[in-house]
């Protein structure tokens, strides 16, 4: 087990050496892809922990992140004169918050095949709302003219797409830590045993259900917190956010990632938003694509990149 | 009762053969449209309801034998996967040879008009989908219930090696079932096209309904559904008249108190 | 001291009652083994007492509480722990993983979410000296799904025990082993330190009148007689069912 930890180490440098250097070279086309994928990356390790490592198949993920990102959207643009980011931010992570926790008492009774099968009926049904909503929340049209945060702490102007680039990589950089260190602590070890086997948690003591509760509201928190860094990448918000294929492209991201291990996920995401972008610019049939990857991936690499890496490693370090 | 079709098939599947066929919605969709178009070209409504009948028959067991019966698709994420995969592809596949604009399917001159029951005046349409759901449910129910074939299928759910053993060909009989599950789905369809519509976006909103009502209903159960669906149908109507600003909310809250007080559904098997 | 006591328990799935008005005490320290045909109860028996199943009527008292409405994982924390007949482990985890798991249950900081588990002091030599008696510390790194059906049998009770329980119920301990492995078990619950009450199923009538002092006989749901294994085997009805039944 130690002597890929190097390789790893190495690796991660690299990889954070790149993402801060990148920036300053690539055409801001490039670096505004560069963002999404970081976005997308928390988005996808979020869905990770619920996903590869409790096992439970949520197909709702973009409930989460939709209903922060309208929070901000609708205070930003509709109720506030002045851009007002701690508040924007902590009102969207509430939310997002307080709809997991709905959603969490509604869906954790199920088991089996209900489970997916509500979390995704659930996120239709938001997706539904806006549309109602036309004064408060724009309708269909969505909430256009969203201003990126004024920090006057700093004067820094986040208008532009390298700085708002390194804004998201902070954020990127604090939630990837703090998912590393839940996933590898007490409770994110129970997690997994929560994946393997509820009935031998729950004889061993484990409240099973608290543990799962807790878990999905702290990763809608997460997902809020990519929708956040989304909505104001792109200065809107609409029902589009809301919308199930985002739940289907971050799903796709974790299992061709890798289920249950956090790198692999955010790999995926920047497979598929890569991928995504350049495909988009030939054709419009993108969905098309993705579903006939999710057939190509589930055929052909079940596990997922991450776990073939990880394998493969662990195959290395074994004399 | 157009309720009750598109959900008899998802509802089929479920219950009987434990998949859960996502992709449901899509085959609504798909069937709705290949109807739509043969029936436009052909003149002919009740050749329309054939073709997509026939064509979904087919696609569905396509799907079955492509996909889910593969080894690849031996855990339910798996299936989910590939299902998510197929509604993609359909999803994008109708938006691409039809169009985005709705179609609407023309009712037959045989169904035109409407009824005066009393003060009700009911479109007369709506009356044979209604008859035609309710024959398809007496159908359903006599043959799960009733006949050699239904004890077959429910055996070969229950206990799949013993019906092997017998000699039962478990393998055909699910795909017999999957593709019946998917034609419903696209009789419904196309049934529906005159009065629904069919849109980019249909097979969702479709899966939405379709999910409720077997939510709410209960898995495997025909009643369930039954039930379900009338029950959804109701408050929708009242949901769009009263709170037209709630009516996703109409749909979300009773689903939301049956899960709260019985999980398994009204009438489901535990 | 009256340690477990089951009061007309029953359990109905559905129209089949798959208990019917089970009462029995069970002493601190006893070793007692429940046998029966297939079908006759036991497993549920178990769920009922583990907490995996409400019971239909009846009360159970463990330690004196009535724990009847308990959630599973509160009785674990009382101190009762199982075993399951089917194999019921974190397969794809180490030997490792799965005996800290189940050693972090009995913690505090289960909820913490900041400490990285491995460099946890405590619980690492507590562990290797669950392990060490069953020859099982040096596999502590093979991934379950890798061990084994012995070894994994041998793993469940070691995770059971490792809650330090005060009553220990073994679903089929022997199910599936050579007659190796067998003795081997055999022998090691046997050592089983006397402050640990057992309460197992057995289908392997020696092993059952070997270990335990007094034997429960379940038929149909019902308890058919209990007594000393001399009692039971002799007992003309319980003959007539295994002699019947082949």
């Amino acid at each position: 087990m130690r002597r890929y930890t190097l390789y790893i180490y190495i690796a991660v440098a690299v990889i954070l050496g790149l993402l801060i250097v990148l920036p300053q070279i690539l055409p801001t086309y490039y670096v505004g892809l560069l963002t999404l994928m970081l976005i997308y990356a928390i988005f996808a390790m979020s869905l990770d922990i619920i996903l590869g490592y409790t096992g439970m198949f949520s197909l709702g993920h973009s409930a989460f992140w939709g209903s922060a990102a309208y929070v901000v959207g609708i205070l930003n643009v509709k109720v506030l004169q002045e851009s007002n980011f701690p508040l924007e931010m902590g009102a969207g992570l509430l939310f997002s918050a307080i709809v997991a926790a709905i959603f969490g008492l509604l869906v954790l009774r199920t088991k089996g095949i209900y489970f997916p099968i509500l979390t995704l009926a659930l996120s239709l049904t938001l997706w539904g709302i806006p549309f109602q909503m036309r004064l408060f929340a724009g309708g269909g049209y969505g909430i256009p003219g969203i201003s990126r945060p004024v920090l006057n702490f700093i004067s820094w102007d986040l208008s532009s797409t390298t700085n708002y680039y390194y804004f998201v990589f902070i954020f990127f950089i604090i939630a990837t830590v703090a998912m590393y260190f839940i996933v590898r602590s007490p409770f994110g070890h129970a997690l997994l045993g929560i994946r393997e086997s509820e009935t031998r948690m729950q004889s061993l003591g484990y409240n099973v259900w608290l543990y799962k509760y807790i878990i999905f509201i702290v990763v809608g928190i997460f997902a809020g917190l990519a929708g956040i860094m989304l909505t104001y990448y792109t200065n809107f918000v609409g029902p589009s956010q809301l919308h199930i294929l985002y739940s289907f492209e971050a799903l796709l991201m974790v299992v061709l990632g890798g289920p249950g291990t956090l790198f692999g996920p955010a790999l995926g995401a920047a497979i598929i938003t890569f991928a995504k972008n350049i495909i988009s610019s030939y054709t419009a049939h993108w969905p098309m694509v993705v579903g006939v990857i999710y057939i190509l991936v589930v055929a052909f690499f079940p596990k997922g990149i991450g776990n073939l890496i990880k394998q493969y490693l662990q195959k290395r370090s074994q004399p | 009762m157009l309720i009750f079709l598109l959900a008899t098939g998802l509802t089929l599947t479920l219950g009987l053969m434990n998949v859960a066929n996502l992709a449901h919605g899509s085959f609504y969709m798909l069937g709705g449209y290949i109807g739509f178009s043969v029936a436009l070209y052909t003149g002919n409504f009740f050749l329309g309801l054939l073709a997509s009948i026939f064509s979904i028959w087919i696609g569905g067991m396509l799907m079955y034998r492509g996909l889910l019966q593969q080894r690849f698709a031996k855990e339910e994420l798996a299936q989910m996967l590939l299902c998510f995969g197929v509604i993609l592809i359909v999803s994008d596949l109708c938006l691409w040879l039809w169009g985005g604009y709705p179609k609407f399917v023309v009712k037959p001159m045989l169904f035109k008009g409407s009824i005066h029951l009393g003060s009700i005046v009911l479109p007369f349409y709506r009356l044979v989908v209604i008859i035609v759901g309710a024959i398809i449910a007496v159908f359903l129910w006599w043959f799960q219930g009733k006949t050699k074939y239904g004890a077959i299928i429910r055996a070969g759910v229950d206990d799949e090696e013993m019906a092997r053993g017998i000699g039962i060909n478990i393998i055909l009989v699910r795909l017999l079932v999957f593709s019946l599950g998917t034609a419903l789905a696209a009789c419904a369809g196309f049934l529906g096209g005159p009065i629904l519509g069919l849109y980019p976006g249909i097979d969702v909103e479709v899966l939405l309904m379709a999910i409720v009502v077997v939510v709410i209903g209960g898995v495997g159960s025909l009643s369930g559904a039954l039930v379900g669906a009338i029950f959804i149908g109701l408050i929708n109507s009242f949901g769009r008249s009263l709170f037209p600003e709630f009516a996703m909310f109409t749909i979300f809250a009773p689903m939301a108190i049956v899960l709260a007080i019985r999980p398994s559904g009204l009438f489901g098997e535990a | 001291m009256k340690l477990l006591v089951l009061e007309n328990g029953s359990k109905n799935f559905g129209g089949v009652r798959a208990l019917n008005d089970v009462s029995f005490v069970l002493e601190a320290g006893e070793r007692r083994a429940i046998i029966g045909p297939n079908g006759a109860g036991k497993t549920t028996l178990f769920n009922l007492l583990s907490g995996m199943l409400r019971p239909s009527t009846g009360r159970i008292l463990f330690l004196g509480k009535d724990i009847t409405k308990m959630p599973a994982y509160q009785r674990a924390v009382l101190g009762l722990a199982r075993t399951y007949q089917i194999t019921n482990l974190f397969f794809s985890l180490t030997v490792q993983e799965n005996v800290l798991l189940s050693l972090q249950a009995m913690n505090t900081f289960k909820f913490s979410f900041l400490r990285p588990l491995t460099s946890d002091k405590h619980l690492l030599p507590r562990a290797q000296s669950l392990l060490e008696p069953w020859d099982m510390w040096d596999k502590r790194d093979i991934e379950v799904r890798n061990l084994s059906y012995g070894d994994q049998r041998q793993l469940e009770i070691i995770l059971a025990l490792s809650q330090n329980p005060k009553l220990l119920l073994l679903d089929e301990p022997t199910s599936g082993l050579s007659s190796a492995e067998t003795t081997t078990m055999v022998s090691m619950i046997e050592a089983l330190p006397r402050d640990i009450t057992v309460l197992f199923i057995e289908h392997d009538m020696d092993t059952a009148f070997r270990l335990a002092k007094q034997v429960m006989v379940l038929h149909l749901g019902k308890v058919l007689t209990l007594g000393s294994p001399e009692e039971v085997k002799s007992h003309t009805q319980v003959q007539k069912i295994y002699l019947g039944e082949e």
